[in-house]
């Protein structure tokens, strides 16, 4: 039954989602834990991106990705504007210009 | 405080006043919850450029995954994870055990827990009920920019109302983009690449971050050790990269206290 796979892979993300604020609750925090904690943002991101750019069919691909000049461009927007939609919008755009374009081929 | 907030307080908008004295100092306090979860809402809103493709890409891989539509349509409020979900629907597909596919998707999001301990400080005082719903509404996307709002801003006594906004701005965008992905499916051209509208949009919220060298080391460390462990079962890989990173984080961080005291 896929439904229980489903409400079982529900449960264990609702599970790790709710389980330091429920388990932790309103006891103080200690400051080295504080301190790991400052990094949790940029190291889940990282870890979400690299792969997602870098992988092709489960191989890694350094030549005919077009994701990395995109993603490349896309950072040096985001770096300077902060902006959110300028830097998708960037990303996209030189994406479709290499892919459809043909950009760098 | 400037005369004109005084004037202002009648016995209605007392109830939004700060407890403490110290708090009346700054001037984030004095935010009603509507304030605070209309600014979530604002501050969420560029994502969805990145967000919605996504949860329509997820809607399109569901149905050829050939899901039944009902099941692909409530994994994104059971779940309610956009990675987590892709990757549901490829392993069914390529007919992985369900035990095993529910257990790939709670390893994946095992980093949510890590949201978890960065949120305790805001939210570990709050009923139970609030508690739960907004664990619930914990994701990546919500997590990112109320996190910013929560680090970066005066602390106010209704800030979970900016996480109430973000997650539910994600939550609405992403039952749309999921059922918009299963009805207009076949119309997308694979080859638009509409999945890499995901890393874009983290990287959007990451980059502007990045500054500080300590979390350049967090983030570097973080995508090579996911690039290195990517062999690993059960996609471990995610909670293995994020806790290098933090730990590079916290190691950078230190050697810089160090080298400024010598």
């Amino acid at each position: 039954m896929i439904w229980i796979a489903i409400i079982l892979a529900g449960l264990m993300t609702f599970a790790a989602r709710f389980s330091m604020i429920g388990l932790i609750g309103d006891r103080p925090i200690p400051d080295s834990i504080r301190k790991l904690l400052a990094y949790v943002g940029p190291a889940v991101m990282a870890a979400i991106i690299f792969p997602a750019i870098l992988l092709i069919d489960g191989e890694i691909m350094f030549a005919d990705n077009a994701k990395i000049p995109a993603m490349l461009i896309a950072a040096i927007v985001a770096f300077r504007t902060g902006n959110v939609l300028a830097t998708i919008g960037t990303g996209m755009m030189i994406y479709w210009l290499i892919t459809y374009g043909g950009w760098f081929t | 405080m400037p005369q004109a907030t005084q004037l202002t307080i009648t016995p209605a908008t007392r109830r939004f006043m700060p407890a403490t004295p110290t708090d009346q100092m700054n001037d984030t306090a004095k935010l009603t919850p509507m304030q605070e979860f209309r600014d979530g809402i604002r501050e969420e809103a560029p994502l969805m450029l990145g967000v919605f493709p996504f949860g329509m890409v997820f809607g399109v891989l569901g149905v050829e995954a050939g899901l039944d539509p009902v099941v692909v349509f409530f994994m994104s409020s059971i779940i309610f994870g956009g990675a987590s979900q892709v990757i549901f629907a490829q392993m069914a597909s390529a007919g992985a055990g369900l035990f095993v596919i529910a257990g790939t998707v709670g390893v994946v999001n095992l980093r949510h827990a890590l949201y978890s301990a960065t949120m305790v400080e805001y939210l570990g005082r709050l009923p139970l009920g609030w508690k739960v719903l907004l664990s619930y509404l914990l994701t990546d996307e919500a997590f990112a920019i109320s996190n910013n709002r929560m680090r970066n801003r005066p602390h106010s006594p209704h800030m979970h109302y900016h996480l109430l906004g973000t997650g539910l701005t994600l939550w609405v965008s992403w039952q749309i983009a999921t059922v918009t992905g299963m009805i207009i499916g076949a119309a997308i051209p694979p080859e638009l690449g509409l999945g890499f509208a995901i890393p874009l949009t983290f990287l959007s919220i990451t980059a502007p971050l990045l500054r500080s060298r300590p979390h350049l080391a967090a983030f570097a460390t973080a995508g090579g050790v996911a690039m290195i462990s990517q062999n690993l079962p059960w996609n471990i890989w995610v909670i293995v990269a994020a806790i290098a990173g933090i730990i590079a984080g916290a190691v950078t961080e230190k050697m810089i206290t160090a080298e400024r005291s010598t």
